[in-house]
């Protein structure tokens, strides 16, 4: 950890740090809680520099934002005074039982939404949690992160030549148009499959090697053979 | 301009923060939007859609996507008032945090899809700063403010503004005026630490 992060909480507090320095500052605010204070402060000091820029929006945002707002869920409450919130932004990165748990939360949500099709989907669907499950709760898997570019933020989790792509947030695209995950190698892209309509999505892409990136792009619904727009993330694959 | 629903200040410890909040701030305001309150989701976004706009569109500057990046804010307001947690700020503050936060991840998110080596980009730059030096001049609404950045050393105000309204990183900023990394660095800590005491918030 360089000797000047104390120095940084300014330019956090006000976006202005490059990503890995972001990184870096946020794993030590979790541990110094007079420099956590004086971000909350300086944070203070800066939403009067935005109530100084406040212009009014335009009357009709408020009807989409609303229109928004009826049909959006909203997250569960996190629990207990004890939870590991500020230690760490994501629960992949937690303890061997915290991804055990979340694991299960996926292969539960899944079997769940199976239990009402056929047998022998039921069977195909359960093989595939289980290499979810197994790629997660790998003590050797690769996790990498990034933000879409046109929000939401994608994760790949590496174990043995296999992935998993978790994504969240997703913003929803047009009706006509659905998200696609691709496996980038230099020079070639191979679709792993559509993102289906939620907000989230979890991806088992089998067969992926080192320098192998994972891609989304917005495509045409059914998707394409081949990218046809630029991707809103890649994300090495086990780096 | 905001409106005038400020958070109240308080030294509560966390557990007595619901027995002792007044309904009227915007605290109180967002936790009844987390149990799923449509009209407190109204009322707060009456409360800030302002700044929450007009920051996005200082950033951003094209009024489109500052509308649209200011429809994403407000849905994640929504989405994640039941983890507001008032140990960590205002109301006021965690959605001008998250607001800021959405404006300049759009912003380097489309730069990192364009050319960033292009040396008309870098000169275009440099005319944005100038505009935005100039701005923050002529339009900031709020005197205290306005007069509090006045107290502040020349390089730590075009620090503080670049970074903040003009959405630069540390290091872009220090391009713009020619000055060391870990100078321009320190002299937004130290130019926003003067800014706090001389409009006295302390959260």
């Amino acid at each position: 950890m360089s000797p000047d992060i104390h120095t940084s909480t300014g330019a956090y507090a006000a976006d202005a740090l490059p990503p890995a320095e972001r990184e870096e500052v946020e794993q030590h605010l979790a541990d110094c809680p007079a420099c956590a204070q004086e971000v909350i402060e300086l944070r203070a000091a800066l939403t009067r520099m935005a109530d100084a820029a406040a212009e009014p929006p335009p009357p009709a945002l408020r009807a989409r934002v609303l229109a928004d707002v009826r049909r959006t869920r909203q997250l569960p409450p996190v629990l207990g005074p004890g939870d590991s919130r500020g230690r760490s932004r994501w629960w992949w990165a937690g303890t061997p039982l915290q991804i055990a748990a979340a694991a299960l939360l996926i292969a539960v949500v899944s079997l769940g939404v199976l239990l009402v099709q056929r047998q022998h989907q039921l069977d195909e669907q359960r093989q595939l949690v289980a290499e979810i499950t197994s790629v997660l709760n790998d003590p050797g898997r690769a996790v990498t992160t990034a933000d879409l570019a046109s929000g939401g933020r994608g994760t790949v989790v590496e174990s043995h030549g296999q992935a998993v792509f978790l994504a969240s947030d997703l913003p929803s695209v047009a009706s006509a148009r659905t998200y696609q995950l691709w496996v980038m190698s230099p020079g070639h892209a191979r679709s792993a499959g559509l993102l289906g309509r939620g907000k989230s999505a979890q991806v088992l892409v089998p067969a992926v090697g080192p320098g192998d990136s994972v891609g989304v792009t917005v495509e045409p619904a059914g998707g394409s053979p081949q990218p046809t727009t630029a991707p809103l993330v890649t994300i090495p694959v086990g780096s | 301009m905001a409106a005038d629903v400020r958070p109240l200040r308080r030294r509560s410890r966390h557990d007595a923060v619901i027995a002792s909040e007044p309904d009227n701030t915007l605290e109180a305001v967002v936790r009844r939007v987390a149990h799923g309150d449509e009209s407190a989701f109204e009322r707060l976004y009456d409360d800030v859609s302002g700044a929450v706009f007009g920051l996005i569109r200082r950033v951003l500057r094209d009024p489109a996507q500052a509308e649209e990046v200011t429809q994403e804010v407000f849905v994640e307001v929504w989405r994640t008032a039941t983890r507001f947690d008032a140990r960590k700020g205002s109301a006021r503050t965690w959605i001008l945090t998250m607001a800021h936060r959405r404006a300049v991840d759009r912003v380097r998110s489309a730069q990192a899809t364009h050319d960033r080596e292009d040396t008309v980009a870098a000169r275009e730059q440099v005319r944005v700063f100038d505009e935005v030096a100039e701005e923050v001049e002529l339009r900031l609404e709020q005197q205290q403010v306005h007069h509090c950045l006045g107290t502040l050393t020349e390089l730590q105000r075009e620090s503080v503004t670049l970074a903040f309204y003009g959405g630069y990183t540390y290091p872009e900023v220090a391009t713009l005026l020619g000055a060391p990394l870990g100078t321009v660095k320190t002299r937004m800590r130290d130019g926003l630490i003067r800014l706090r005491d001389c409009l006295g918030v302390t959260r």
